[in-house]
């Protein structure tokens, strides 16, 4: 049994002491909580007035108005209900990667972004599920909360990297079917896969109605290319492996790999997925408070 | 020559090299692919995890990093190669000039001139050889548009075809026509000449790609060695030369003939006594020369005069390079000009020019001598000396006269030798008169007493005049008993004391003398004052005629005035009467000098009658048609004929005719013989020709198997280091702009 203690960062879990995730979209949750439902009727939050109409529960009616005008209104109010957030974690072989002068693996960081998120969510009394992944689902963790099930969740998260190759496309799309209730679907991978077959899998996600974040988990080293020396570079995932002098390689390398962010990153865009990249050499904790900020200030 | 031909010949790539071991420094150039492969084994290794995005760069850039890497492998590769081929030294020798067909160029051809080109080989001379090749060869070339021209190597050079020609059988024509000088070859003046036309033929035949000079000769030492002496000899400038050639034109020597030929000449033909008088016994010297290292046996040797054979001696051995000399008597019947002829028969060897040689004589019945007096008594004895009563088959006479007549216009031309008595000085006119007398081929003699005007002597030792006078006058000696120093009886003057040397000459009383100083190399002491070593009589030439003089006085009329004793008492000595009548002789043989000249050197003479229609007509031993000699008019109003083609050895008849179409007046005979130098047929080693030309032994249009072939050089030096910088220039640039798209 893995110590979840080692994703436990109190600096980490500090600085998100008073942040909360929200969903942009309502959630449907079975558990009052601080998160919209789109269910109208009983509730605790006033949502609008209507006019009374035969048949209708007398019980809704708003005096207060008939009161002032001689009129019939219902009140008619909002659920709030729970959140259930899945965390989707690439543990392909390409995330096992930790470039030169790196303090961690590009899995680590995700694991560790997930396990605070994880706790954020579970202290909201909203529910967290979570889903592992390469070439195909390897956990899943339905949806629970409290902090048992955030403790079990931690630990189903701690798994090293193995050497299959990322397809994240069609796990996309697995997900996609089992994450039954709509919520919010936090993906934390390299994305080192098909960019279109990556568009497709986020689109079925967004076509279930989930609200998604992309956390682009990158090393230092794959943005920056910052070899000099001639190097033999050992693909991670496949028997490839290039023979090359980094310098002579630099500039198309960095070409190649911009145009794939960019198209990353348009294609989230489209479906009005939020696309942040964490760079493994920044901070975890400011990292996820400026995301959080961000969609705190979008949902207000 | 043919493109293909040359292919043949030499391989295009055929180098030389001036230090070939520095090629296996060559090995280096595998250095940068050394480097290179050590650089790929020398790597770090690390896991990669966006491998795609890698990879696909490197498809991108592959190829371009792969041109890349490799022009500058190569690059460097090759400044290694060409820095050490440049230290190498590599250069090209063709055996033939290489044109391609496409080229036009044109051609020099330079036929050895000298009379050595005379020698025969397979039937024909080299020189027919030589013409036969270049019309072969210009008849074979096949380019359409290339010139020609044609020098002449004789002394001088001489331009036959100077701008490029382009009609082939004008050209043909043109060497057809050619016919072989008796001279020398001046090597210098052909290089100066073809030079020039190297120069300016660009600017008269413009299409001009390249040109070639090509030398057909024997190669003989006296023309091309080193050591030679002559005109051809090896130094500096001619070096510079033709460095300065090369640079312009390819060169190329065609050897002809062959290297073994011996050759026997005759190389000198002379009478004992210059002065030849009928009936008398005189001897004919004729001195044949081995020019060849193997010794030769039973030579005949005939003597013609005046074409008839009149005797014939042999040389039964004659040295490896020595010289024999048979001797005639011979007795002329007559007297006039008689032209003798010594000849080697039969021939039987490769030259056959110098096998004959000719000497015109003068034969004398008369000899007229002019004594000035410049005292009365002074020219008494002289003129006795001069004309003594009893002489065998020949009438001596002798005329005195005073300056003043000399200064009237005496016909000095009727005379044969002018002996100047004590006279004390000569005015403008006389000098100018005597001088061209003794040019002409007069004798003077000088006899120097106590009215002697040293300052007015000396006044005609410099400018025009020098050498009129064989030596400055510097002071009368002191007083005192002096006797002659014969000087070993040297002198051909001396020669009929030989034999007596305690007698007569020696004991000749002279209490006072002129002290001489000669001035130059030219003049010859042949007797000097025992006592102090002064000279008494000396001897020079003067144009075509002889000077001679005597530091003392010819008469008892100079006296000394403490003493009033003569100067000296030589006049009435037994040895007077030779020594005058022996420079008499002496003096008198300017004329016949003069009628035996050296190839190349002009004839000359006075025009007798003063008809301004006079014509004189010059029938030279090679020529079929008669030429016109040049007639010249001179200050005294006299004149005179000059005639300068004398480019072949044989005798040269020159009438005069009072106008062109009349009868002949007079007839006179030259001889004009060969420089028996250029009959040494030994030739120039390769070592001693310049580097910068090639040389092929046979054809023109041909190398013979096994025939000596070195190349006109063709230093790759400078192209080879321009190359180098343009490689580095190139390495950096492709460096700096590859670094630049890595940085």
């Amino acid at each position: 049994m893995a110590d979840y203690r080692k994703y436990f960062d109190p600096r980490t879990l500090a600085r998100l002491a008073g942040a909360k995730l929200r969903s942009r979209r309502a959630a449907l949750g079975h558990m009052a909580g601080m998160h919209r439902s789109p269910l109208r009727g009983l509730s605790v939050e006033f949502a609008e007035h209507r006019e009374y109409s035969p048949g209708d529960d007398l019980r809704y009616v708003d005096w207060k108005v008939f009161g002032r005008s001689d009129k019939f209104y219902l009140k008619q109010y909002e659920e709030e209900t729970n959140l259930v957030c899945y965390f989707a974690v690439d543990t392909s072989a390409s995330m096992g990667y930790r470039g030169p002068g790196a303090a961690m693996s590009k899995l680590e960081y995700a694991q560790r972004a997930a396990a605070s998120l994880a706790y954020l969510v579970t202290r909201q009394q909203d529910s967290v599920a979570l889903a592992t992944f390469d070439s195909e689902v390897r956990q899943f963790v339905r949806p629970g909360r409290g902090a048992e099930h955030w403790r079990h969740v931690v630990e189903s998260l701690d798994v090293t990297g193995d050497d299959r190759p990322t397809s994240i496309g069609p796990v996309l799309h697995q997900l996609a079917e089992r994450f039954v209730d709509r919520g919010l679907v936090i993906v934390l991978s390299d994305l080192f896969d098909d960019v279109p077959k990556l568009i497709a899998g986020l689109k079925h996600l967004r076509h279930r109605r989930h609200d998604v974040i992309v956390l682009h988990v990158l090393d230092a080293a794959e943005i920056d290319f910052p070899f000099r020396r001639t190097t033999l570079f050992e693909s991670v995932e496949t028997d490839d492996e290039i023979l090359a002098h980094p310098l002579a390689l630099r500039k198309a390398y960095l070409a190649e790999f911009s145009a794939f962010l960019a198209a990353a990153r348009r294609g989230c865009r489209e479906l009005s997925i939020d696309h942040v990249v964490l760079r493994t050499d920044a901070s975890l904790e400011d990292t996820l408070a400026r995301l959080l900020a961000a969609r705190e200030a979008k949902s207000a | 020559m043919s493109a293909p031909h040359v292919a043949a010949v030499l391989p295009p790539l055929a180098l030389l090299w001036e230090q070939p071991w520095l090629l296996f420094w060559g090995a280096g150039a595998a250095l940068p692919l050394l480097i290179h492969l050590l650089s790929r084994r020398r790597y770090q290794t690390t896991p990669w995890a966006a491998m795609d995005f890698l990879l696909a760069a490197a498809r991108r850039q592959s190829r371009r990093i792969r041109l890349e890497n490799w022009l500058l492998l190569v690059l460097r590769t090759l400044i290694i190669l060409l820095f050490v081929v440049a230290a190498a030294g590599p250069y090209r020798e063709a055996s033939e000039s290489i044109a391609p067909p496409q080229q036009r160029v044109h051609t020099i051809f330079v036929l050895d001139g000298s009379f050595s080109m005379g020698q025969s080989a397979a039937g024909e001379t080299l020189f027919d050889a030589a013409k036969d090749a270049i019309v072969r060869q210009i008849e074979r070339d096949e380019r359409r548009d290339d010139a020609f021209s044609l020098v002449m190597m004789a002394a001088p050079a001489r331009a036959i075809v100077r701008t490029p020609s382009t009609d082939r059988q004008a050209f043909a024509d043109a060497v057809g026509a050619l016919e072989l000088p008796h001279g020398r070859a001046d090597l210098p003046g052909a290089l100066a000449l073809i030079r020039d036309m190297v120069t300016s033929a660009p600017k008269a035949w413009p299409p001009l790609v390249r040109q070639e000079v090509v030398f057909l000769t024997d190669l003989g030492r006296n023309t091309w060695g080193r050591t030679s002496g002559s005109i051809g000899v090896r130094d500096d400038a001619i070096l510079a030369q033709f460095d300065a050639l090369a640079a312009e034109a390819d060169l190329r020597i065609v050897e002809l003939g062959s290297r073994s030929a011996s050759n026997v000449a005759i190389a000198r033909l002379a009478l004992d006594d210059s002065l030849a008088l009928p009936n008398v016994e005189n001897t004919v010297f004729a001195t044949v020369r081995n020019c060849s290292d193997i010794p030769r046996s039973d030579i005949a040797v005939e003597l013609l005069v005046d074409g008839r054979r009149v005797a014939q001696q042999g040389v039964r051995e004659l040295a490896a390079r020595g010289d024999a000399t048979v001797a005639f008597s011979y007795r002329f019947a007559t007297a006039g000009q008689q032209t003798l002829e010594a000849r080697i028969a039969p021939p039987g060897d490769a030259l056959d020019i110098d096998n004959r040689r000719w000497l015109v004589v003068e034969v004398r019945d008369r000899l007229h001598t002019l004594c000035v007096s410049g005292k009365p008594g002074s020219a008494d004895f002289i003129s006795i000396a001069v004309a003594p009563k009893e002489a065998a088959g020949a009438s001596f006479e002798s005329n005195v006269v005073s300056p003043a007549l000399l200064r009237s216009g005496l016909a000095l031309d009727d005379y044969d030798a002018v002996v100047l008595c004590n006279v004390p000085s000569l005015g403008v006119e006389e000098l100018r008169r005597v001088s061209d007398f003794v040019r002409r081929g007069g004798g003077l003699i000088w006899f120097l007493g106590d009215m002697v005007e040293a300052s007015a002597y000396n006044a005609m030792t410099s400018g025009d005049l020098a050498g009129l006078l064989p030596a400055s006058v510097v002071r009368p000696s002191p007083w005192g008993a002096y006797t002659i120093d014969p000087m070993d009886f040297s002198h051909a003057i001396l020669d009929p004391f030989r034999g007596q040397q305690d007698a007569t000459l020696v004991r000749t009383p002279i209490q006072r003398y002129f002290q001489l100083a000669t001035t130059d190399d030219a003049t010859q002491t042949f007797m000097r004052i025992a006592e102090t070593g002064d000279s008494l009589a000396v001897e020079r030439r003067f144009g075509k005629g002889r000077v001679l003089a005597f530091a003392t006085d010819g008469s008892l009329a100079s006296i000394d005035s403490t003493t009033k004793e003569p100067w000296t008492y030589w006049p009435v000595w037994q040895s007077f009467l030779p020594v005058v009548q022996e420079s008499l002789r002496f003096v008198v043989g300017g004329r016949s000098d003069s009628r035996n000249v050296s190839v190349g050197m002009s004839l000359g003479g006075t025009i007798p009658g003063a008809s301004r229609d006079a014509e004189i007509v010059v029938q030279s031993p090679s020529a079929i048609a008669e030429q016109i000699a040049s007639i010249v008019a001179e200050s005294d109003g006299r004149r005179r004929w000059e005639f300068v083609d004398t480019t072949t050895s044989g005798v040269y008849r020159v009438e005069s005719r009072r106008s062109s179409g009349s009868p002949t007046e007079s007839a006179e005979a030259f001889a004009v013989n060969l420089d028996s130098a250029e009959s040494d047929l030994t030739r120039a080693t390769r070592d001693e020709l310049p580097d910068s030309v090639s040389v092929v032994a046979g054809e023109l249009d041909s190398t013979p198997e096994g025939a000596v072939v070195t190349t006109a050089r063709d230093d790759w030096h400078v192209a080879l280091l321009c190359g180098l910088l343009a490689l580095v220039v190139a390495e950096t640039a492709c460096a700096w702009l590859l670094g630049r798209r890595m940085a």
